[in-house]
């Protein structure tokens, strides 16, 4: 079965981007729009017995950010080792270290290559 | 790639909806400009339009949005109030951006007018920035580096800018052990201390938790027992069995728990909840997986034994019962999530279309159905399942058309703005009131009724408000207000657009009348009429045409559009005190509770919201008033009777008031007592447009075609009482 990712950004034209890329490299996608939407994406999901194989989110974001979102997401037991990738226009290496320490595992900035983003959703699934 | 029109749409959609953020936020941050959870809405809709530019390759476009952007960063770093100057700038960037998109020109070939003129302003931010303090150096610098690329391609061709967080994975596990023993444990001599010494030995003890809710008061102690417990986490090399060791002696003791969390770390250590809390939450979470294996186990199990007791069948009962509670509950959280997808308008309508047909096509067989029926015996069992039919297209065409409504806020806010513009150009001060932003309307109407409504506002704000000093002199506040109102009424939507202006004068507005030769020189009318003929076409009473209202479009045109709608326009006003435009809308454009009438050979629909009630005039209820109409006598009530028959020019079978029904109609407040032949029967109704194919009539809001096939008129009840006023004066004869 196709890998799971969860999208997590409030652009409908960044999720309907990657989307578009992440069904070209094989991948299943499931999106929300702020860290609020995002949580009950999750819990939406587990009550289906479902759970993504990565997500992929936002910093800046309505209702909830997306530091404050990986936090959530990793206090949920079952999300502990959940690959999680950042997906920025963000460089500040402040906030880069919160995302680190919080939970992310990883740090993209926007711009980036498509095959890029493909590579390290391979690396991080595998 | 990728369908590039699909993008590009989705790309307008989302624009759209944040400019309409950022117009609102600027109109809020205008009242309130230290706001900073305006600021920060206001920069993330100005970010989203420029990244998702920049992502559909409107480079361009997005480049500008780049520099909007920049200034509302720099005023979000500021942490000060917003200048006039970056309002400025903000308000015209966006209607500049606004018409690029809707002019579909994203690199602004036809705009390098106001490209150059944003720009200049941009600049002006910039340096207005840079002259005050020494925080706009920080904030150049951070975007120097920052920004720049940000607004170029979202997918770059060089190399990607990532960084993958290592986490230092030495192969150690992480524990949590659990150190809860007996209330009398210290009575065995062992020293607790030990304990923690050998775990420091073994690795490095993370994080402690004391547990003391059952400590005494100090006076209670009872210094032989244990009343505290621990729990610790320990990084180790050490494998479980290792850990596990270090107790097997004192592990009849009490409760001593070691667990393996290496791959729940996150959970136990960045969590705001104490390590207790989370204890007791994963040791229930770990109960329930396992009752529900349990669960799976008893059902596998077959029955041996045939007396099975009572306790082993309550035992099974229970994680049922749990599973099933627990699968409410998540029906019940499913439902809270509002899932919602985006539909295309147009299949909406055509959805709404099919039902409309259905409908017609139902109650064509229904005629047919019950007229053969009718001649054998009645049957009851087709009747009531007619009626069933009914019910589940009424029920289907009710869903549609909630699908269809959008509230009416978003338009309320465009035309804020427009005035807020119009008002500066005018040099009139205005505040706009807004209320019952949430009412809902058929999305078509909404997009129809936006002229109109733009054409009110500006009357209003060029002929109703004064000028602040005009105002000052009457004793009224510099700032006019002008309200827009939203409410349901009788199965209409209303719209008030009211001013506390300057009112309309009466007198002028007659003898402009008469002069145009729009009434004849001795025709007296009432007030309400008198408001009305502002709406004849061609009739303007300001003296000289200025530059918004002018231009020979009238507010005609406005009463055509909103009748167009099948809606009604009114006008109140009280000079010096203000006007009041009431325009009454239809809550859908299709179909309509009807009920159908005769009126010697024709029949006739008077929509059903509109009727009062029926009823058999006796003689000596109709009486003539002194220099006025008929009038009925209706209990304590008094109200204007004329013959559908005169208003329409038709011929009746019946002319005297007592011979034919009475049919009380009401539109708001008023009320109108009409003369038919006879009451047919109540139908839902499908409107279709006639005026697209004849001039407009007054008193006719359109055409049905009924169950037998045939045509029938569908009456406009606010014009029949339009068309009463002219007959009062007249006698039934």
């Amino acid at each position: 079965m196709a890998s799971l990712i969860f999208v997590v950004d409030d652009s409908r034209t960044v999720i309907a981007t990657l989307r578009h890329a992440l069904n070209e490299g094989g991948y299943e996608v499931v999106d929300a729009q702020d860290g609020l939407e995002g949580v009950s994406v999750l819990e939406k999901l587990a009550a289906e017995g479902n759970k993504p194989d990565m997500i992929i989110t936002d910093i800046n974001m309505p209702d909830m950010d997306g530091i404050s979102f990986i936090r959530k997401v990793r206090e949920k037991r079952e999300y502990s080792k959940t690959p999680i990738l950042v997906l920025t226009t963000e460089k500040n290496q402040d906030l880069k270290m919160e995302g680190k320490n919080v939970g992310a595992n990883g740090w993209l900035v926007k711009p980036f290559k498509p095959q890029k983003l493909l590579d390290i959703v391979e690396d991080f699934l595998k | 790639m990728y369908e590039e029109d699909e993008l590009i749409q989705t790309f307008i959609e989302e624009a759209s909806e944040n400019f309409q953020v950022i117009e609102e936020s600027l109109l809020d941050l205008e009242n309130d400009p230290g706001d900073s959870d305006l600021i920060n809405g206001l920069f993330r809709a100005m970010h989203t339009i420029k990244g998702s530019a920049s992502l559909v390759g409107l480079e361009y476009y997005g480049e500008l949005a780049h520099k909007l952007e920049n200034i509302l960063s720099i005023v979000r770093k500021q942490e000060s109030e917003v200048p006039d100057i970056v309002f400025s700038a903000l308000f015209f960037g966006t209607d500049v951006l606004k018409q690029m998109m809707e002019a579909g020109d994203y690199t602004g070939e036809s705009f390098q007018e106001q490209i150059e003129e944003l720009n200049q302003k941009i600049k002006e931010c910039e340096s207005y920035f840079n002259a005050t303090k020494e925080t706009s150096k920080n904030v150049s610098e951070e975007h120097g580096g920052e920004e720049s690329s940000a607004a170029g391609n979202f997918y770059s061709e060089e190399d990607s800018d990532v960084e993958i967080f290592e986490r230092e994975d030495d192969g150690e596990a992480h524990y949590l052990v659990l150190l809860k023993f007996h209330r009398d444990f210290l009575e065995s001599g062992v020293d607790l201390m030990m304990w923690f010494m050998e775990m420091e030995e073994q690795g490095e003890i993370i994080s402690t938790y004391l547990d003391t809710a059952d400590l005494p008061p100090l006076h209670d102690i009872d210094p032989s027992l244990l009343y505290i417990y621990w729990i610790v986490i320990i990084k180790t090399s050490q494998s479980k069995e290792d850990i596990e060791e270090m107790f097997t002696f004192v592990s009849d003791q009490g409760d001593l728990t070691v667990r393996d969390i290496t791959n729940e770390l996150y959970y136990w250590m960045q969590s705001e909840k104490s390590l207790k809390e989370l204890w007791e939450e994963s040791s229930f979470e770990e109960e329930q997986e396992e009752a529900k294996e349990e669960e799976k186990t008893t059902e596998v199990q077959p029955q041996t034994q045939s007396g099975v007791n009572q306790e082993q069948q309550d035992s099974q009962q229970k994680p049922q019962q749990k599973s099933s509670q627990s699968s409410a509950q998540r029906k019940a959280r499913e439902q809270e999530q509002a899932n919602t997808i985006r539909v295309d308008a147009y299949k909406l309508e055509s959805i709404l279309n099919e039902v409309a047909e259905l409908l017609i096509a139902q109650s064509r067989v229904k005629e047919l159905v019950l007229k053969e029926s009718s001649q054998v015996s009645f049957d009851v069992d087709i009747y009531n399942a007619f009626d069933e039919v009914d019910k589940i297209i009424r029920y289907l065409q009710e869903e549609v058309m909630k699908a269809s409504m959008v509230p009416i806020g978003g338009t309320f806010v465009k035309f804020q703005r427009m005035a807020r513009d119009l008002a500066k150009e005018l040099g009139k001060e205005m505040e706009m009131d807004i209320t019952g932003r949430e009412t809902e309307l058929d999305k078509r109407v909404i997009e129809q009724m936006a002229d109109p409504l733009k054409h009110i506002i500006r009357n209003t704000l060029d002929h109703g408000l004064e000028m602040p000093d005009e105002r000052e002199q009457v004793g009224k506040p510099r700032v006019g207000t002008i309200s827009l109102n939203a409410y349901h009424q009788e199965g209409n939507i209303v719209i008030e657009i009211k001013d506390d202006g300057k009112g309309i004068d009466k007198e002028k507005v007659l003898e402009k009348a008469r002069d145009k030769g729009v009434i004849d020189a001795d025709y007296d009318i009432d007030d309400n009429r008198v408001f009305n003929l502002l709406f004849h076409p061609g009739f303007s009473t300001a003296e000289k045409v200025s530059d918004l209202s002018g231009r020979g479009v009238g507010l005609d045109v406005v009463q055509r559009n909103i009748s167009n709608l099948r809606g009604s326009v009114e006008i109140e006003s009280e000079k010096g005190k203000g006007t009041t435009f009431i325009i009454k809308l239809p809550l859908t454009l299709a179909i309509i509770d009807g009920m159908v009438i005769r009126l010697g050979e024709e029949r006739l629909v008077l929509p059903l919201n509109s009727i009062s009630e029926f009823l058999k005039a006796e003689e000596g209820d109709i009486f003539r008033a002194e220099g006025k109409g008929l009038i009925l006598s209706l209990r304590d009530e008094y109200i204007p009777f004329v013959g559908l028959y005169q208003l329409l020019g038709l011929e009746a079978d019946h002319t005297e008031p007592t011979e034919g029904i009475v049919v009380v109609l009401k539109d708001g407040a008023r009320k109108l007592a009409i003369l038919v032949d006879e009451i047919i029967s109540q139908e839902q109704v499908v409107i279709k447009n006639v005026k697209e194919h004849m001039e407009q009539v007054d008193g006719v809001a359109g055409a049905t075609i009924l169950g037998d096939g045939k045509v029938a008129i569908i009456l406009d009840v606010a014009s029949l009482f339009r068309l009463t006023k002219s007959f009062s004066g007249k006698v039934f004869t």
